[in-house]
């Protein structure tokens, strides 16, 4: 063999050491932070408000600390609640403000934890509204055609109409079972007309109906619409800074329909 | 349109020539005849004759006259042209009673007679004619027999003379043989005409510009089966975004950026399965021309580069076609009597719906394309070119994804493409092209609901260009000047369902009307050319005018040598949807942008040095460097709308460089490309695009092995790219009506993106081919078996990360590229082979 051919030789024998090895270990950094997830939804005129904090690096979180702003138009904030701690052990909590919110309000969430980025996010709650008109014809009610008018909600995004038999969780604890399908529509007008699969009813006559109508604003409503798998993975649309995960906020109305 | 073809078969030419003697005197009264149309002529005074009013086509004349040899030869008419031939008889052996041995030679696959071999026998060496030899005086006994001729297996024997007299009959195999290319000094463009055939982007000071036949496409190992795009990506400065896709990342730009032409029409989404393949038959293609280079002012109008396809343009009548695992394809091409020629070619996949194959298979997709073109020469310097083309794909299965559940997905693409061109190219004097093309490209994307209903489909997409353009340009002493006008209408509409998770979000139905001048000049001063150009748009939307001028300038050494420099910018509106964090693109969504400012451009400059460095071999090497603007960038955080489609700016910076060898035994090239590509958001923030690939080696060799058999091989070494690193993995959130309230949803996490990027380990993929070419009777045939990813390297293209990474520490699993696959195949040709 030539000295060409020995070289060319010695190429392919190097070409191929390579390619029978396997790849190298990925350059990945190190995305590992600590930063938190926060998940809360504030509620218009109710005085308890839930968040869920949970830590992203399966290392315990030893401290935490989270308040509830309120946002005046200029910009400024005061504190309305300190969080305390309901249920948690360790890697993630449930903390409740004991605050009402009020609609059309703007707040803020702030969360700290020892050795995490700080977290924080803010949200809008929808503005006041009230149910104009509500008819729900057959049996069980809206089988036959659901109509339902309501004054605008400021700064709502969506509707989400919610038709239900009146919840007995107390009997039925800890799992509410008996409520068939469940069923709720969404509109982004102030009024549905829709009928309501029966199925959705439980055929049970001793609880009524309860028609809810929930004004979601848009990070919430994004938020429940988005983060979905599958061959085209729909990332969710987040709003804390510092953290992962929202904080969104609704105003709820609710009409009981007797049967 | 079959009397126009009649028509046509029946153009015809005429035959011109003279009968001397050996010493160039004219033979008055010889006889020159065509037996097969029983006519018959004597020469005149001069020795002059004619045949007029014949068929294009061979034509066999035998000539005669009193005390010469008679002689037999065939003549190729073609046309509405005159053939000239001269014809020399050699006078009677007045020793013609003397013993005689004949040799007869002909081909041993059709019987055909054998002119110009060379035959030896008993040290006397004659040339056949008409297929036949004779040598006298032979002494009696065993005497050595040679004989050889290009194209065919030489045959060394022995032959017996017993009295010096007899026949031999010899029949000689075709052994096609590949002829050492002549390597044209690039000055073609000195004065030649500038309008050229519809898809031939060839002429002009360009760079970065390969042409690959047909048999060139053929060297490239098949991944799966027979593809020009795929084949594409082994070459210069072209890198593939993956072993999955087919698409084509030329010069920092993405595989959208790339316009597709088929005989000049724009192709959408020019792939099937996903991008897995191209959707071009390579038995209708003549060849593949990619410009990588700056454009020139008649092509325009696309960000990157361009490759271009042209249907095949047969001189002879064939049938060509071939078998794979996968697919089956036929194709059938010939000329029009001289006057043009012919295509149709048609290409599906072997299993797919309402037809189950062996073993019970339930294949989920199934894909076709077909394409016709027609080519006419109504004169001399006149072409009319009219193509059609048609493509579908079709999915639906219910895919398993690892972490995610299973999702029904259905999905369709069509391709529908027609296009007619009329070109008058003289040697000299003004030329003139005409071409009408419309273009139409469908999809529809469906998760969830495997019946595609109008209401139930996630995403549907419609795309339709349609254009007039118009040229006019002569040759100038030493150089060109070409003008063309274009009038293109763009529409893309897309609907995207929210019912249903799908990939788009939107509703839109956008139409921009575009109107383009150009102008181009190519003037040669000594070894010294300049070349100006530029082309003005006009769009009805957005405002203002876009402008893409380019100069190019050239130094041509004498040795064939030459240094080329170029400046020029370019524009683009209509771009494809990409989320480009999905390292599988899948099917293409085409839109335009709500308002076309900005615009996506590039600038780019480039020096190119190209070149032969020895008989057969050719070197070029080019440097550039492209800053880009307004690339469109869709990376949607919530739902995917085009609300959230950004545009931004970048630079890519790289050299090519190739060697290649395009004839003898080992054919074939290596070529080294380095890129820097990077891109910076709006915010400031940068990241590396997907084909930010840094070094990239490739390396195609074809080995001819004896007669029959051919070894291909192809190697890829490359650094790895770019990616985005999953954060992990999320559990979303859901309104619950049960109970009214909102909830953490914990059985379906699935993966974020953080705007970290990594880069993938290094890269490496070796296949390797083998092709056995047997003739039997008239027909060619070549049996192909390979291996894709010969090592079996476990090249990755992604990490995912564990689930519940966001619950606890984060594991990345590499997703796997291509396995070792084999390969196994058939092609044949009745007819001439391709070139």
């Amino acid at each position: 063999m030539t000295r060409h051919g020995w070289r060319g030789f010695g190429w392919a024998l190097t070409a191929l050491a390579l390619g029978c090895g396997e790849p190298a270990a990925p350059d990945i950094p190190d995305l590992t932070d600590g930063a938190l997830l926060v998940f809360g939804v504030l509620e218009a005129d109710s005085s308890r408000q839930l968040i869920y904090v949970e830590q992203t690096d399966g290392l315990p979180i030893t401290r935490l600390d989270a308040v509830l702003y309120e946002m005046a138009p200029d910009g400024s904030e005061r504190a309305v609640a300190v969080a305390t701690p309901v249920e948690g052990q360790g890697t993630g909590y449930a903390m409740l403000f004991e605050a009402e919110v009020r609609p059309g309000r703007r707040y803020r969430v702030a969360v700290t934890a020892p050795g995490r980025p700080s977290a924080s996010a803010t949200t809008t709650v929808p503005g006041d509204f009230s149910i104009e008109t509500l008819d729900a014809a057959g049996d069980p009610p809206g089988s036959a055609g659901l109509s339902a008018r309501w004054t605008t909600s400021a700064n709502a995004h969506r509707y989400i109409v919610n038709v239900r038999a009146e919840p007995d969780c107390v009997t039925n604890a800890p799992v509410c079972e008996g409520f068939g399908l469940p069923w709720a529509g969404v509109t982004a007008a102030p009024a549905i007309d829709t009928v309501v699969p029966p199925s959705a009813i439980p055929a049970d006559r001793t609880r009524g109906v309860e028609v809810a109508i929930y004004a979601v604003n848009r990070e919430l409503f994004e938020y429940f619409t988005t983060g979905v798998g599958g061959p085209f993975t729909v990332q969710p649309k987040q709003n804390v800074e510092g953290g992962y995960g929202v904080l969104g906020a609704w105003t709820r109305r609710a009409r009981t329909i007797a049967r | 349109m079959l009397s126009l073809l009649l028509l046509l078969q029946a153009a015809t030419g005429r035959i011109d020539g003279t009968v001397s003697t050996d010493a160039g005197e004219p033979i008055v009264g010889g006889t020159v005849a065509i037996a097969a149309l029983g006519r018959r002529v004597e020469t005149d005074g001069a020795g002059r004759f004619t045949f007029s009013g014949l068929r294009a086509g061979t034509w066999r004349l035998t000539v005669s006259a009193e005390r010469f040899e008679s002689t037999a030869l065939s003549v190729e008419v073609s046309a509405d042209r005159a053939v000239r031939i001269d014809i020399g008889l050699t006078p009677l052996d007045p020793d013609r009673a003397r013993p005689a041995l004949e040799i007869e030679v002909r081909a041993a696959d059709d019987g055909s007679p054998i002119d110009l071999a060379t035959v030896e026998l008993a040290g006397q060496t004659r040339t056949s004619a008409g297929g036949r030899v004779v040598f006298r005086d032979l002494a009696a006994g065993p005497h050595r027999l040679r004989a050889r001729r290009l194209g065919f297996v030489a045959i060394d024997t022995v032959v017996l003379a017993r009295d010096g007299t007899g026949r031999v009959a010899l029949r000689l195999v075709p052994s096609p043989r590949d002829l050492p290319t002549l390597d044209v000094v690039a000055s073609t463009s000195r004065g030649a005409t500038p309008i050229s055939a519809p898809g031939d982007l060839a002429g002009g000071l360009l760079t970065g510009f390969a042409r690959l036949s047909h048999r060139e496409l053929e060297t490239v190992p098949p991944t799966f089966e027979p593809d020009v795009l795929r084949a594409l990506q082994a070459t210069t400065g072209i890198g593939g975004a993956n072993d999955i896709n087919a698409h084509l990342a030329i010069r920092g730009g993405a595989p959208e950026h790339t316009l597709f032409l088929l005989d000049g029409a724009p192709v959408l989404g020019p792939y099937h399965m996903f991008g897995l393949f191209g959707a071009f038959n390579p038995d209708a293609v003549d060849d593949a021309q990619v410009l990588r280079g700056s454009l020139p002012a008649r092509v325009g109008g696309a960000l990157g580069a361009v490759v271009s396809l042209r249907s095949a343009r047969p001189d002879s009548l064939r049938i060509t076609g071939g078998a794979t695992v996968l697919t089956s394809r036929l194709a059938a091409s010939g000329p029009l009597g001289g006057a043009g020629s012919w295509l149709l070619a048609g290409r599906r996949t072997n299993l797919g719906f309402g037809k189950s194959g062996p073993f019970d298979l339930d294949v989920p997709y199934w894909f076709w394309d077909v394409q016709g073109t027609l080519r006419l020469a109504p004169g001399r310097d006149q072409e009319i070119t009219v193509t059609a083309y048609g493509s579908g794909d079709k999915f639906s299965e219910d895919l398993f994804f690892v972490d995610q559940g299973s999702a029904p997905l259905f999905s369709t693409w069509t391709n529908r493409i027609a296009s007619a061109s009329w070109r008058l190219a003289r040697p000299s004097g003004w030329g003139a092209s005409l071409g009408l093309w419309l273009s139409e490209y469908r999809s529809s994307l469906a998760i969830g609901d495997t019946t595609l209903r109008a209401d139930s489909a996630s995403t549907n997409g419609t795309t339709r260009l349609s254009g007039v353009t118009v040229a006019v340009g002569r040759p100038l002493p030493r150089g060109s000047i070409r003008f063309g006008a274009g009038l293109t209408v763009n529409r893309a509409a897309l609907l995207g369902d929210s019912v249903a998770p799908g990939y788009l979000d939107d509703r839109v139905d956008r139409r921009v009307v575009e109107l383009s001048a150009s102008a181009e000049l190519e003037q040669w001063i000594g070894p010294i050319a300049l070349a100006p150009s530029l082309r003005l748009t006009r769009w009805d939307r957005g405002g203002g005018w876009s402008l893409e001028p380019r100069l190019a300038a050239r130094w041509e050494s004498k040795s064939g040598w030459s240094v080329t420099a170029s400046v020029n910018r370019t524009e683009q509106a209509l771009f494809a949807l990409r989320d480009d964090r999905l390292p599988i693109l899948g099917v293409p969504f085409w839109s335009l942008p709500d308002s076309l400012e900005p615009r996506a451009g590039a600038t780019s400059v480039e020096l190119a040095v190209q070149g032969a460095v020895a008989a057969g071999w050719t070197v070029e090497a080019s440097i550039f460097h492209r800053r880009l603007s307004g690339l469109p960038r869709w990376r949607p955080t919530g739902k995917r709308d085009l609300s959230q489609l950004d545009f931004d700016d970048g630079t890519a910076s790289g050299l090519e460089l190739s060697l290649a060898r395009r004839a003898g035994t080992l054919t074939g090239w290596v070529s080294y490309t380095p890129l820097i590509a990077k891109v910076q958001e709006g915010a400031g923030a940068s990241y590396r695009p997907l084909w930010d690939r840094r070094h990239a080696l490739d390396a195609v060799a074809q080995l001819r092995v004896g007669r029959w058999l051919y070894l291909s091989h192809r190697l890829t070494v490359a650094t790895g790219q770019p990616f985005w690193v999953e954060q992990g993995m999320f559990a979303g959130a859901e309104f619950d009506p049960v109970t009214g309230t909102a909830r953490q949803r914990s059985d379906a996490p699935f993966p974020i993106w953080s705007s970290t990027q990594g880069r993938l380990p290094l890269y490496f993929r070796a296949d390797l081919t083998a092709r056995a070419t047997w003739r039997v009777g008239g027909v060619r045939i070549v049996p192909f078996a390979g291996l894709v990813n010969l090592t079996n390297r476990r090249n990755v293209t992604g990490y995912r990360a564990q689930p519940g990474g966001l619950q606890g520490t984060i594991e990345y699993l590499p997703r796997r590229q291509l396995p070792r696959v084999p390969v196994l195949g058939v092609d044949f040709t009745i007819g001439q082979e391709r070139r």
